[in-house]
């Protein structure tokens, strides 16, 4: 086996340990946003971030375009980034294709 | 005092109080008093005229406010109504890419080859332009549209596709000249009497630029199908049924086919013409949610009667070369394929920067043992004059002869940093992996990148780096990828002729500039 051969199974290797031993605590942020600020008028099945395009999330949260329905009211700071780039990651219509792929 | 002095004093205080009754009646009853009394009347009556008028005008601003109120929420509902419509057509000009998207990429390559078997080297460089050009549209709920056209060119070349041996599988994939080609062209319906629960496919299909090089490219996914599996232009039908399951998502059914290349004739039997190819491909898509909502595919397919290749070449050499040959007969199929791939992906895993993929593939050749027959007999290439012998080698299935059956695998993992960094445009780093066996089937035939490196039997090594100048739309990518082969590739991606031992180092440097909008 070769050396570069070697190094890419460590790299591998270390990734599925990256994997595992992150799972709990990523759960946990997964938490997060299920309970966020969104969540005090939403329930939980009004809306996907898949719902929307990045664009739309932009116009809606980072331009406070939400305003002009509801003001919403961070619950502190860094709430706003931190949903918006939930939501952004999540957004949907991201021009992917395939086979029954919609968006 | 005397009681009578007591008396007079009272008396005169009585008459006192008298008239002084008598003055004030007399006053009181006098024409000016009257006077008064109906000035103070008259100053009672305008007040409460004007605590009247006060009371109307009052309501009347109460009204006014009221109606004033009812304005403002109308307005705000309006204002609303308006926001919200403005953020569906933002959704809708981005969903539906009204008009077109564009992927123009010019990349330079460097690329060695090094044979040590032979001590053989080589180097090569190459300057390139793609581009596609997409157009799609959703003009209602149940039908949506794509079309990509394709050029992909060297710098200043003009091969045509007839010249690079462009098959149809890679008819837009293969450098060849400034024309534009359709690589994709389809339809997708979903019917709103089946719930949208179905979807009807049809067309030049999405199976072709593969999934993963999402990551390597930073563009994105152009197919749903696993790269392991098949990376080829396909014209063909697929049936998708979509699942309400925590795992499984959808479902898909796919028939692709593809015509006997000598056939002259397109609605008539060619009289030399041989069986045609057929695709069929079941996949499960899917995502584990106790991992992340890591997305996941897992395919079967099936390349049926697979027909021998170049029968046209060899008919035709015959008869230049006035070959003592009386009779030829190509079997009508050499044998089929069977490829089994499972694959999974995840951007930002548990949140960190990180996207990961693995994937691998097991394929299996199944040969019908039919050979060429030449004047009553198997065909032998000794036959041939020696020149000529070389151009049979890719004539059977994974193999020499068409004889034997073999078994293969592939496997194909990676990551990809994600710098989170604003000031440098959140740069990416990556690193990818594959292996392929001995009797590995790529099937990645109409993969762009100059070695194809799916198809390897050997390892492949890659290291690359994204570097965004305007996120999302400008980017540099370099790379280096290392490729040892210990096996022959074969022809048309692993499919045809022997994989016989190889012992190469093939290295690729390269670098883009990519732009996507």
């Amino acid at each position: 086996m070769t050396s570069i051969k070697k190094a890419a199974h460590i790299v591998i290797f270390l990734t599925l340990v990256l994997l595992f031993s992150t799972g709990a605590w990523a759960e946990n942020k997964k938490i997060d946003f299920e309970h966020s600020v969104c969540f005090r008028c939403h329930q939980t099945d009004d809306f996907k971030p898949s719902d929307k395009t990045e664009q739309q999330w932009r116009m809606l949260i980072e331009k406070n375009g939400h305003d002009i329905l509801k003001k919403i009211v961070w619950e502190f700071p860094g709430q706003k980034e931190q949903i918006l780039d939930y939501l952004v990651k999540h957004a949907g219509g991201s021009g992917a294709e395939g086979i029954g792929v919609w968006h | 005092m005397s009681f009578v002095n007591r008396c007079n004093c009272v008396l005169f205080f009585l008459c006192l109080l008298f008239f002084a009754a008598v003055s004030g009646a007399e006053e009181a009853s006098s024409p000016y008093a009257d006077s008064r009394n109906k000035q103070l009347q008259n100053q009672v009556d305008e007040l409460n005229t004007q605590i009247e008028i006060r009371k109307m005008e009052a309501e009347a601003l109460k009204s006014a406010i009221k109606e004033q109120q009812e304005q403002i929420d109308g307005l705000k509902s309006n204002i609303a109504s308006v926001y919200k419509q403005t953020i569906s057509d933002a959704g809708l000009i981005e969903k539906y890419k009204l008009g077109n998207s564009v992927y123009l990429q010019s990349a330079y390559y460097d690329l060695s080859r090094e044979n040590n078997l032979t001590d053989d080297k080589s180097s090569d460089n190459a300057f390139t332009n793609q581009l596609d050009i997409k157009i799609s549209g959703q003009p209602s709920d149940e039908i949506q549209f794509h079309a990509t056209m394709s050029m992909y060119k060297l710098w200043g070349a003009w091969n045509t596709p007839g010249d690079v041996m462009s098959s149809d599988f890679s008819y837009s994939g293969k450098p060849s000249d400034a024309g534009v080609k359709i690589k994709k062209g389809y339809v997708d319906y979903r019917p709103e009497w089946l719930g949208q629960a179905v979807n009807l496919s049809f067309g030049r299909l999405p199976t072709s630029d593969g999934y993963l090089t999402t990551y390597r490219y930073n563009r994105p996914v152009q197919t749903s199908y696993p790269d392991l599996s098949f990376n080829a232009e396909s014209d063909g039908i697929g049936l998708t049924f979509y699942l309400e399951t925590p795992i499984a998502k959808s479902f898909n059914l796919i028939y692709a086919r593809s015509e006997d290349d000598t056939d002259s004739s397109p609605f008539q039997k060619d009289a030399q013409g041989l069986e045609d190819i057929d695709f069929y491909a079941a996949q499960a898509n899917g995502e584990l949610p106790f991992l992340d909502t890591t997305l996941f595919s897992f395919q079967w397919l099936r390349v049926d009667n697979i027909r021998p290749t170049g029968d046209d070449l060899i008919r035709d050499m015959i008869a230049f070369y006035q070959l003592p040959i009386t009779s030829i007969v190509f079997p009508d199929q050499l044998g089929c394929v069977d490829k089994l791939t499972f694959q999974m992906d995840n951007d930002r895993l548990f949140d960190l920067p990180v996207d990961v993929f693995a994937s691998v593939s097991w394929s299996s050749t199944n040969t019908s043992k039919d050979q060429v027959i030449v004047n009553g007999q198997p065909f032998n290439p000794a036959m041939l004059p020696p020149a000529l012998q070389g151009y049979t080698r890719y004539l059977y299935l994974l193999s020499p002869d068409n004889q034997e059956s073999h078994e293969g695998y592939g496997v194909y993992a990676g990551m990809r940093y994600n710098f989170e960094s604003d000031a440098l445009r959140n740069p990416k780093l990556g690193f990818e992996y594959f292996t392929g066996s001995k009797y590995w089937v790529g099937l990645s035939i109409a993969a762009t990148d100059p070695y194809q490196k799916l198809n390897t039997r050997g390892d492949v090594f890659e290291i690359y780096y994204i570097q965004p100048f305007v996120e999302k739309m400008l980017q540099m990518r370099t790379g280096y990828q290392v490729i040892q082969r210990d096996y022959t590739e074969s022809l048309m991606a692993g499919l045809y002729g022997p994989a016989t031992t190889a012992d190469e180092d093939d290295t690729l440097f390269y670098l883009s500039l990519d732009f996507l909008f």
